[in-house]
């Protein structure tokens, strides 16, 4: 409930439009009611009068309340979705930019940790589901209560009893049954949110190994397991269906209940002179309205859960920033040292890395060669700071990398890492990433540099134009070198590149790497790579096996 | 079977849901649809009566009391019916994704490995799309079930009552059918818009989450953050515009459903009031005006509740597209059904008569292939990639069906050969092997149960399993998989190869089973392959990127431009 509140809680802006929209809901709701009441009212006063036992009755009044009701509800209505509309799309950024500015708040560990898995894509989903709580949840609920409450008061006025029992049944009894309700989902809420992701697990592992199942006549059988967790799956979301139509028929029930009491109470005020026909008739006819605006709620109501896990998801990611405490800010040189390293990946048998030490000076161009697979890119990511080792020391200019500030050693380190990201965003938004001042010179100069001038001039837009998914295809050796390109921008004092001319042939790799040497002068750069032919120029050269690191 | 598929891919989304429903939810709800309209017909005419009795007649109130019963039963009854209706349609859904995930994944069996999509996309369609189905069946089909049957009784009764006042509503609701095109035209307009420009922001907005680190990386936070505010905001501006279009079709449903409801409220006054003179108006009473009062509301209901629930028919409709897809994939061996079970020999001999091969849509990979390996040789398979290796043993394997031609085992037709008889002839193993959630020694027992445990050791030490596996605190039992011990690429895939010869069979299919390892792995892994297939006598064909490593091998086979050519 925390959670939803600090993810959800909108800010001024937002607010009034909430609290607007919420107003145009209520009208639409109360005009409903209105319409119907004033209806049952004139009925019953025309019959009376019609038959003489009323003297004077002046329809015009009530024809133009009628007729202005039934207008009033259709704008209302119109601008309870339109202005919900803006609200919702106002909070749909607030609550994106309070989940993203946690994640941006997170080492750069735990995000490569959480991308492996699915948790990036689970987390766009909670927030796609918080989106909704506005218009689905919080919206009709404000406006039934709201009618029900104006409701009440006008009970109480023409006839206490009446009022009394509408607290006592619609609002009283389908208030406790939305919160008994909420409470009796949380159970299968919980067993989905487990369920959901071991089906999919289940499903992926299947699939993955479909060839080999095959092959040893296991794949039915193991289709047979696959379908235990769908059904698994299937059964939490009938658990929660017979929550939602319990708290259906129960919402239902306290609504019409009320409905009856009112329409009791109002014939025994009549037959007792103590209530005039058509006022009984208004009432009890506003009453069944009413409870038209609170059936919905079952359905909204039983969305609640959903909603509190996902902000629950969001939150359980943490990443309130803290920056770590007597954290350094300030380096005395640019030189690398490594330490009696090692590193294991949980679970694993062997260690990638293991007791590795090398000294690159300031400025200095290291070579590090091996094998594919050898674990290169996991020591290029603990130089980078990437990974934290599991005994042993990184450290650049003498102080160890973890006792360094995060964002600070991020302004210190550049990581080029074999498959980098590229936005699905313009070019020119890409490649000013590390550098939002870099002048379009700038950026062309270093496109040239990695070659890919060409690239640049062949495109509808040259740098303002999109690449990825809404745009031009990138290829992966483009991709990487326009990776490059963006790292060389970005003016890191300290570069690891792990493996910067894979995917690029032979002789443009040769041109890039002339090219690259003045852009690389000063800055102190380990290069990882299987294939030391054409690599911008080294100082020293080291080989890497077996997780050991040798001079070549 | 053909046939009816055929049939299927003719007929729309929305007529296929419909077929997956069980046979019993549309003449069930149907029936609860009836019983509701009969409820609020009910309702509305008890309400009338009891008001007519108190105000005209002036009955005291005991006298009112057996019909105040009978209402609150009816109220109860309505209660009720709703609730289970919405559970009743909640069972449907979930029998139905039951039964298409179990189709899927008989199909994806019956496909194979290789004509299936990517993963991904595959997963994608069990999960996600298959979910999208369910607010067809829990929420749309009942409505519009309960959108045709209860207006039109409503409309009977009224009619019965006061044809002005049917007429009222007949007229308001132009021809039920041709509104609800009305509502479906506007509502799916504005599904669309929102659900595309909401998807598109999603997708967006998945980009940055998942470049996160990269953001990180370039200390680039603040831009980042300002970037997806201004993206919104761009959004919001840009449907805000189209929404306040689209949202107007659903105000014209709400206007009448008002302006009919008010003008009924005044005529059946003015009517009351003897004002109106003409047809049916004076025969007008307060019970008989009342009850057409109530139904009014309860007419245009479910034709509200209908317009709101379109988006679940687009969501379904637009998935039922890709999981319909998937269901007619052609299965890879579409003649095993009634196949021949041949004895497995020791070794067996393989013909390739005139075998051609090509992807859909795509030109002939393999052209017009004849060749006869005899019972136990064992040969390397080399060419470049892409070349068709892989085609060829997934052929040879029952992954896939010659485009023409003949494979021949034991001079017996492949293809006819049922599904367990190939099971018994052939052992495959891949690039990528997989490790199910269990200990090593059940992976590698992995379909022959009956194993015993010293086979299964016996296998393991050939395939150079027992090396890291004594290791591990557990040696053969210990856990790998979800959950378990993480091995490497070259240890998984020794225990894939200890599972495939696990079991003796006379034709033993590697596909390149060194491809993704790096060369202290792979040099391993190869150790292994030596150590088992110089044990057997299986005839053996090895996909190779070189041939060189294949020392075991009796001869070298390979595939240039679409023919082969025998290297040694």
């Amino acid at each position: 409930m925390a959670a939803l509140i600090r993810l959800l809680w909108p800010g001024g802006a937002t607010a009034r439009w909430m609290l607007i929209s919420a107003s145009m809901a209520l009208a639409a709701v109360v005009l409903g009611v209105v319409l119907l009441a004033v209806s049952g009212w004139l009925i019953a006063a025309s019959a009376l009068a019609g038959i003489g036992a009323l003297a004077v009755l002046d329809i015009f009044a009530p024809g133009a309340i009628i007729r202005a009701a039934a207008v009033g509800r259709t704008a209302t209505r119109y601008l309870e979705r339109l202005l919900g509309h803006e609200a919702t799309f106002r909070q749909l950024t607030e609550i994106r930019i309070r989940a993203f500015s946690r994640l941006l708040a997170m080492p750069v560990e735990r995000l490569e940790a959480l991308g492996r898995g699915d948790t990036l894509t689970r987390l766009t989903r909670d927030v796609d589901v918080l989106d909704h709580m506005f218009p689905r949840l919080v919206l009709p609920s404000v406006a039934a209560s709201g009618a029900t409450l104006l409701a009440v008061v006008v009970a109480l006025v023409l006839a206490p009893p009446a009022g009394v029992a509408l607290v006592a049944s619609l609002a009283g009894g389908g208030t406790l049954v939305l919160i008994v309700g909420v409470g009796m989902a949380r159970g299968p809420g919980r067993m989905l949110a487990q369920a959901t992701p071991r089906m999919r697990s289940a499903t992926a592992e299947w699939l993955q190994g479909l060839a080999e199942l095959i092959s040893v006549g296991q794949a039915g059988r193991r289709a047979r397991d696959v379908m235990l967790r769908v059904e698994e799956h299937l059964r939490a979301q009938l658990a929660q269906r017979r929550v939602e139509a319990t708290m259906q028929a129960g919402l239902a029930l306290a609504g019409y209940l009320g409905f009856w009491l009112v329409l009791l109470i109002g014939l025994k005020l009549h037959v007792d002179g103590l209530l005039s026909a058509p006022v009984a008739a208004g009432l009890a006819l506003a009453c069944l309205a009413l409870v038209d605006a609170w059936l919905p709620l079952a359905a909204s109501w039983s969305f609640f859960e959903t909603c509190r896990q996902a902000a629950g998801r969001i939150d359980a990611l943490g990443g309130s920033a803290s920056p770590r405490p007597g954290a350094i800010r300030e380096l005395p040189d640019f030189s690398v040292t490594v330490r009696d390293l090692a590193f294991r990946y949980p679970g694993a048998v062997d260690p990638v890395v293991s007791s590795c030490d090398l000294d690159i000076a300031q400025g200095e161009h290291m070579l590090v060669q091996g094998p594919s697979g050898a674990g290169k890119t996991t020591l290029g990511k603990l130089l980078a700071g990437v990974l934290t080792p599991d005994s042993g020391t990184v450290s650049l200019g003498g102080i160890d990398l973890r006792r360094l500030d995060e964002t600070f050693l991020r302004g210190q380190v550049g990581f080029l890492s074999q498959s980098p990201m590229l936005f699905n965003d313009t070019l020119a938004t890409n490649l000013r990433l590390g550098a939002p001042a870099a002048t379009d010179d700038q950026v062309l100069l270093v496109l040239e540099a990695v070659g890919l001038s060409g690239f640049v001039d062949d495109l509808p837009n040259r740098l303002e134009s999109w690449i990825g998914e809404h745009g031009r295809d990138v290829s992966g050796g483009e991709g990487r070198r326009l990776a490059l390109a963006r790292l060389l921008l970005a003016d890191f004092p300290v570069l690891i590149l792990d493996e910067p001319m894979a995917g690029v042939d032979a002789a443009t790799a040769a041109a890039i790497s002339e090219r690259l040497a003045p852009l690389l002068a000063g800055r102190s750069v380990v290069v990882l790579s299987h294939d030391p032919l054409v690599l911008p120029a080294y100082d020293r050269r080291y080989s890497f096996t077996g997780g050991r690191i040798a001079p070549a | 079977m053909a046939a009816t598929i055929e049939r299927d891919l003719k007929a729309d989304g929305d007529a296929w849901l419909k077929r997956q429903a069980p046979g019993w939810l549309v003449p069930g709800m149907t029936l609860i649809s009836a019983l509701d309209a009969g409820i609020v017909i009910a309702q509305a005419w008890l309400i009338a009566a009891l008001a007519a009795g108190a105000f005209i007649e002036r009955q005291p109130l005991a006298a009112l009391m057996p019909m105040m019963w009978l209402l609150l039963l009816v109220l109860v009854l309505r209660a009720l019916s709703g609730g289970i209706r919405q559970w009743l349609a909640g069972r449907a859904s979930v029998r139905v994704r039951y039964e298409i995930r179990a189709g899927l994944l008989r199909r994806f069996e019956k496909t194979g490995p290789a004509n299936l999509p990517p993963d991904g996309e595959s997963i994608a369609a069990f999960d996600e799309q298959v979910e999208a189905f369910d607010g067809f069946y829990s929420r749309f089909l009942p409505q519009r079930i309960s959108a045709t049957v209860v207006p039109l009784a409503i409309l009977v009764f009224a009619f019965a009552t006061d044809w002005l006042a049917g007429l009222l509503l007949l007229l308001t609701a132009p021809l039920i059918p041709l509104f609800m095109i009305l509502i479906g035209i506007g509502a799916e307009k504005l599904a669309r818009e929102q659900f595309r420009s909401l998807a598109r922001l999603g997708g967006w907005f998945l980009d940055q989450v998942r470049g996160a680190a990269t953001i990180r990386l370039f200390r680039a936070e603040d831009q980042a953050r300002r970037q997806v505010e201004r993206r919104t905001d761009a959004l919001r501006r840009e449907t805000m515009r189209v929404l306040r279009l689209a949202f107007l079709s659903s105000a014209v449903l709400e206007f009448f459903s008002a302006v009919a409801i008010a003008s009924l409220a005044i005529y059946i006054g003015l009517g009351l009031l003897g004002y109106l003179t003409f047809g049916p108006a004076p025969d007008l009473t307060l019970q008989s005006g009342l009850f057409l009062l109530l139904l009014a509301p309860e007419f245009f209901q479910p034709l509200r509740a209908l317009s709101q629930g379109w988006h679940d028919r687009a969501d379904a409709a637009a998935a039922a597209g890709e999981v319909r897809q998937l269901l007619t994939l052609p299965p890879a061996r579409p003649r095993a059904e009634d196949g021949i079970a041949p004895e497995a020999p020791r070794q067996c001999k393989v013909e390739l008569r005139g075998v051609s091969f090509a992807h859909p849509d795509k030109a002939p990979l393999l052209r017009d292939l004849d060749l006869e390996i005899e019972p136990g040789l064992k040969i390397a398979l080399v060419g470049p990639s892409g070349s068709g290796k892989s085609s060829l043993i997934s052929m040879l394997a029952g992954f896939a069906e010659p485009s023409s031609g003949d494979i021949l085992l034991d001079g017996q037709p492949l293809a006819r050969f049922s599904d367990a008889a190939l099971r018994d002839h052939v052992a495959w193993l891949g690039q990528r092997p997989v490790l199910f959630a269990g200990t090593i020694a059940e992976n590698i027992a992995l379909g022959w149960e009956s194993a015993s445990r010293e086979q299964i050791a016996r296998a393991a030490d050939q395939g150079g399993v027992g090396e890291f596996a004594d290791r591990l605190p557990e040696g053969l039992d210990s856990p790998v998989g979800e959950n378990g011990y993480g091995l490497s690429g070259g240890q998984a895939q020794r225990v894939a190869l200890a599972r495939a010869l696990l079991r003796p069979r006379p034709l033993v299919l590697l596909d390149e089973p060194t491809a993704n390892l790096d060369g202290a792995s792979e040099a391993l892994v190869l150790q292994a392959l030596e150590n088992m297939l110089s044990e057997r006598s299986a005839t053996v064909i090895c996909a190779a990127h070189r041939a060189a490593t294949m020392a075991w091998a009796d001869r070298i086979l390979a595939i240039e431009q679409g023919n082969l050519k025998w290297l040694r």
